[in-house]
């Protein structure tokens, strides 16, 4: 195959033959989180969520509060969660069943691997319709609770992020905080935790007590489960700062060679010194530098005067047979690899070298380590810093090779909330660019007889997490449901030219994504998975 | 400011020219262990805790962090020279009680000679360790000499597993050499209930909140976590997660031969020659002759590997990490070519073959680190067969037969051949079997010059397979009968006084206990 410069037999027998990533996917799981409210549930499904489509899982987050507040437009107060409102449970009920009918279509019809079911999920009762649901479906089911009896965590927590709720528009702080805790107490009344001894233990779940500092395992069934609850175990919510940067300017990047092993530049050597600087200013706790072992990270960190180390996977991505030659030398030594690149960037790998797909796999410790580290500066390469990138602000596939990546600037990462702020700072030493931008392309480019292929199951390929469906399927009697396949980083919707050109200058990530659509319609038809009685809500 | 960097000529990993005090600098990634770490399995006599210290163990040496194990029972059977009963476990056995004190003591100063002079990174304490007291006292150890712990509770309430694993490996113990294995069996089951009046499990909702542990429930079943301190404990934790002790069976093999196999070229992408495709008709019937239940079939991504598994008719997978080892600007030369173009180089490599690294390529040490994935996930798996290269075959090789850096490069993994692995015990047991078709030999013996130890340099935090470490054979102990040190006996290790922080280190137990 041209792209993925993979061997595949000629006659494409039915069998499978799969990249490594086939593990993670062979049956679609269904991530239940359990917990009560202002547990952190949010954030780890966002969390997790953005982590599998990194690693070319497709994952999508249903947050079941989002469906209420569809469906019921203004909150009024914690007597809704009430148990004994039997209106409201019954409201509450069917939004569950709405979405659980959208993970179905996500998991069936839209090539999702793992849908995370983002709701509080507290009583038997509803894991049991889960269970059952997963059952009918052939879903694998895998529990993540997150208890946490900290009085400080979880108002810490709801100050951050559930006082900027949709649910509280007038955002006085005291009223949120004694209604949320109220409404917390509605969920404690019913609350069945997980019970790993006897009801529930034959199940498969992770258990996260008080923000990390204990996990309870129970059945991991495969691959992919082992790997989120490493991924659980490693992640921490203690503030902190990534920064990221490149190199200083290299010689090669002065005559526009790609890849090999030269030295700074003047303006280079004159950056890492700006970045000592930039350093000391900060006046950073304990930062970790790590380097690849590159001679150019290596020279800008020595300029540090601090500890750092270097990582042989942190190297930029190996251009094979290109090694140390300009764009127009390899346009014109090798002009179809040049085309089949710029076709499919993200997929293509270098005659003998690496694709973006290889360098997200070989970054992926790098991840996990940055996830257990505080603060952190990683001094590494464009396509390197690319893909870390794309991590932090959930960039699909498609947008990751094209991220700017200037020399000379560093990137600040802080976690807020539920996504990272990022600043953009320049440090004004002048180097030259090494952006190419995505051609303007037309499919007939290719060299004849390769239209691109998608590898979209299967394949080790970063999507942005698609957003919580933003119209979940209320519709009104007689209107169709919604197209829901907007969300998807579509490789397939981009033929033809389509040029992205991304900003990430001083970009926040929005933190939450509490759709606030501007949806008149009262009156409900919520479809669950058995016929439901037409149901109006009138609040 | 010193910009100037030099490149080590056998890894390649540039250096300043100055020769600064060095700042720490690894050339391997994450800090895999900052200060010295003690394991402490947790458990009643037959839960695998000697299973899961060797199998950590050997897992830990191979990505590069020197790991020992310290199996208390070892010390006192090199005590107790004759072991009569269960008797001797008796919680009200007064004397034996002090001995088997005495043991622990003795293997924890090992611990703390191993940590602090022998470059050791992590110890791992096999004993039984069921009583808080015990515990508080390897804690006070630890304290006192900087070391981090972390407990491993293997828990098990299972009696079918707890007899097979009696029988699997307790009966063959030299405790009941001359025992027939009914009396064997019963007696250990008394020596099982001697330790659970006293059992305290780990307790990690009150009294051993703060303290950093694993506890394996059920062989595997469930797990509970408690304080990961560091990046070490984490890997620790996700391998304990992964293993099995299901019984299965792992073949390991190359590709069939290549075009450039006939030709000396080392590297490259070529097809398999006419024998290698002899070869791979013949694995075909070589598999299916095993008859086994859900194979599995991992390739490389490189042309050899995969028409070797396209003949096999079974769906496989293909991964990148598996593919040779990256000989940089090598790839493609014969070695008289390497020899003639990078004189060098070719010297450089005989003469520490594990930490080479070709030009813009590989070595062995990276290749370990990329192997890695694929070792946690044969661990996870059942039956599979992995057609990979001879360095490649190598690597994973070492992990299995818990081979050191040393050897590792120049281990023999023909062409044509099938290694069959079975877990057995504590080890695994390795059949070769050759489907007699004939093909070029590339195994390069060790140039005899180069025959000598490892490199003592880059133990630490390198990822650098070291065998593991036999655990100490003669204890330094006083054997009871004789009372005299045996500890001079011991290459290395000068008799040392009992630390004396230690409470109990009264070594003046001259009774006789037989």
């Amino acid at each position: 195959m041209f792209y993925l410069k993979q061997r595949l037999p000629l006659a494409a027998p039915a069998r499978s033959v799969n990249t490594w990533a086939s593990y993670m996917t062979n049956s679609p799981t269904l991530i239940v989180m359990i917990g009560l409210p202002a547990r952190g549930k949010t954030y780890v499904s966002k969390k997790l969520t953005r982590y599998l489509n990194w690693i070319g899982v497709p994952t999508k987050v249903f947050n079941l509060g989002v469906y209420r507040r569809e469906a019921v437009k203004s909150y009024k107060s914690y007597d809704f969660f009430r148990h004994d409102n039997k209106e409201a449970m019954e409201i509450r009920k069917r939004c569950a069943l709405v979405a659980l009918q959208d993970v179905k279509a996500y998991l069936l019809e839209e090539c999702g691997q793992i849908a995370v079911f983002d709701a509080t999920n507290t009583t038997r009762e509803r894991r049991d319709l889960i269970l059952s649901f997963a059952k009918e479906n052939a879903f694998k089911v895998f529990f993540v609770e997150s208890v946490c009896d900290d009085p400080e965590v979880i108002a810490a927590n709801i100050l951050e992020v559930k006082v900027s709720s949709p649910d509280y528009p007038e955002r006085n702080r005291e009223n949120v905080m004694d209604d949320f805790l109220k409404r917390i107490e509605c969920y404690k009344v019913t609350y069945q935790p997980l019970d790993p001894d006897a009801y529930d233990k034959d199940l498969s779940f992770i258990k996260v007590i008080n923000v990390g500092q204990r996990f309870l395992v129970n059945r991991v069934q495969d691959y992919i489960q082992s790997k989120i609850v490493y991924y659980l175990m490693n992640i921490h919510v203690q503030p902190r700062t990534i920064y990221l940067c490149r190199h200083g300017e290299s010689e090669y990047n002065l005559v526009g060679k790609i890849g090999g092993d030269s030295g700074l530049s003047p303006r280079g050597k004159q950056f890492a010194q700006a970045l000592k600087k930039f350093i000391e200013e900060q006046e950073i706790v304990d930062l970790k530098v790590w380097t690849s072992q590159l001679k150019r990270t290596i020279q800008t960190a020595e300029s540090l005067g601090v500890m750092y180390e270097q990582w042989k996977i942190l190297n930029e991505i190996d251009a094979g047979v290109c090694e140390e030659m300009t764009y127009g030398e390899i346009e014109v030594k090798y002009p179809d690899e040049f085309a089949l690149r710029d076709q499919e960037k993200y997929l293509y790998r270098y005659p003998g070298g690496e694709s973006y797909q290889d360098l997200v796999q070989r970054l992926e410790p790098v991840i996990m380590e940055l996830e257990r580290q505080g603060n952190v500066l990683v001094i590494s390469h464009q396509a390197v810093m690319r893909c870390l990138l794309a991590y932090f602000l959930d960039k699909s596939a498609d947008e990751l090779p094209y991220l700017r990546c200037p020399l000379h600037t560093i990137l600040k990462l802080t976690p807020v909330a539920y996504g990272c702020k990022v600043e953009t700072i320049t440090l004004n030493v002048e180097a030259v660019n090494t952006h190419r931008d995505k051609p303007c392309l037309n499919s007939n480019t290719l060299p004849a007889g390769h239209s691109p292929v998608r590898m979209r199951r299967n394949s080790f390929m970063p999507r942005a997490s698609a957003d919580t469906v933003k119209r979940p399927w209320h519709y009104s009697v007689g209107s169709k449901p919604l197209d829901l396949v907007g969300a998807f980083p579509s490789l397939e919707a981009r033929d033809g030219a389509d040029q992205q050109q991304l900003q990430v200058e001083a970009q926040v990530v929005p933190s939450l994504c509490f759709p606030c659509p501007p949806s008149p319609a009262v009156s409900v038809v919520l479809t669950g998975m058995q016929p439901v009685p037409r149901v109006f809500v009138s609040v | 400011m010193p910009m100037e960097l030099t490149q080590s000529r056998i890894q390649k990993i540039w250096l300043p020219n100055d020769n600064r005090p060095a700042l720490p600098r690894r050339s391997c990634g994450p800090q895999l262990a900052n200060s010295p770490t003690v394991i402490v399995m947790v458990g009643l006599p037959a839960r695998g805790k000697t299973y899961i210290s060797k199998k950590l163990t050997r897992y830990l040496n191979w990505i590069g962090v020197p790991t020992k194990v310290f199996n208390v029972g070892e010390y006192r059977r090199e005590a107790v020279k004759h072991y009569s009963s269960y008797d001797f476990f008796r919680p009200d056995n007064e004397e034996a009680m002090k001995v088997r004190r005495q043991c622990a003591l003795a293997a924890l100063r090992d611990v703390k000679l191993y940590l602090t002079e022998e470059a050791g990174q992590i110890a791992v304490f096999d004993a039984t360790n069921t009583t808080r007291e015990r515990r508080g006292m390897i804690l006070n150890f630890a304290k006192e000499n900087g070391f981090k712990v972390f407990f491993i509770e293997s828990v098990c309430n299972d009696p079918t597993v707890v007899a097979s694993n009696v029988r699997e490996v307790k009966l063959s113990s030299p405790d009941y050499r001359d025992c027939n294995s009914t009396d064997a069996m019963e007696d250990f089951m008394k020596r099982i209930n001697c330790y659970q009046a006293s059992y305290q499990p780990l307790d990690p909702d009150d009294y051993d909140r703060e303290l950093s542990l694993i506890k394996v429930i059920d062989v595997g079943r469930r797990f509970l976590v408690n304080r990961v301190q560091d990046h070490i404990q984490s890997r620790i934790v996700y391998y304990l997660m992964n293993i099995h002790v299901q019984p299965r069976t792992i073949y390991l093999c190359r590709h069939g031969e290549s075009e450039f196999n006939l030709k000396g070229k080392i590297g490259g992408d070529s097809g398999l020659s006419n024998r290698g495709k002899k070869f791979a008709r013949a694995l075909n019937k070589f598999v299916e002759e095993q008859n086994l239940k859900d194979l599995k079939v991992w390739t490389s991504q490189l042309k050899r590997t995969i028409q070797t598994a396209e003949a096999l008719q079974l769906p496989y997978e293909q991964w990148k990490a598996l593919n040779e080892i990256d000989a940089g600007v090598c790839e493609e030369m014969t070695y008289e070519e390497i020899r003639e173009q990078h004189p060098e180089e070719f010297a450089l490599r005989d003469q520490d073959k594990y930490y080479y690294r070709y030009p813009s390529g590989e070595s062995y040490q990276d290749l370990v680190q990329r192997l890695e994935p694929v070792i946690m996930e044969l661990e996870r798996q059942e039956n599979v067969l992995v057609i990979c290269h001879q360095a490649v075959m190598r690597c994973l090789l070492a992990y299995f037969l818990d081979k050191s850096a040393d050897e590792m490069p120049y281990l023999k993994c023909p062409l044509h051949t099938v290694l069959k692995l079975t877990p057995v015990a504590y080890g695994c047991r390795v059949e070769s079997i050759s489907l007699n078709i004939e093909a070029v030999n590339t195994h390069r013996d060790r140039p005899e010059e180069g025959k000598k130890g490892p490199n003592p340099l880059m133990r630490r935090n390198s990822v650098t397979p070291l065998a593991s470490p036999e655990p100490t054979k003669k204890p330094r102990i006083n054997s009871f009968e004789e009372h005299v040190a045996v500890s001079s006996a011991l290459p290395g290790c000068v008799p040392q006084e009992v630390p004396s922080q230690l409470p109990g280190q009264n070594m003046n137990t001259s009774q006789k206990l037989s």
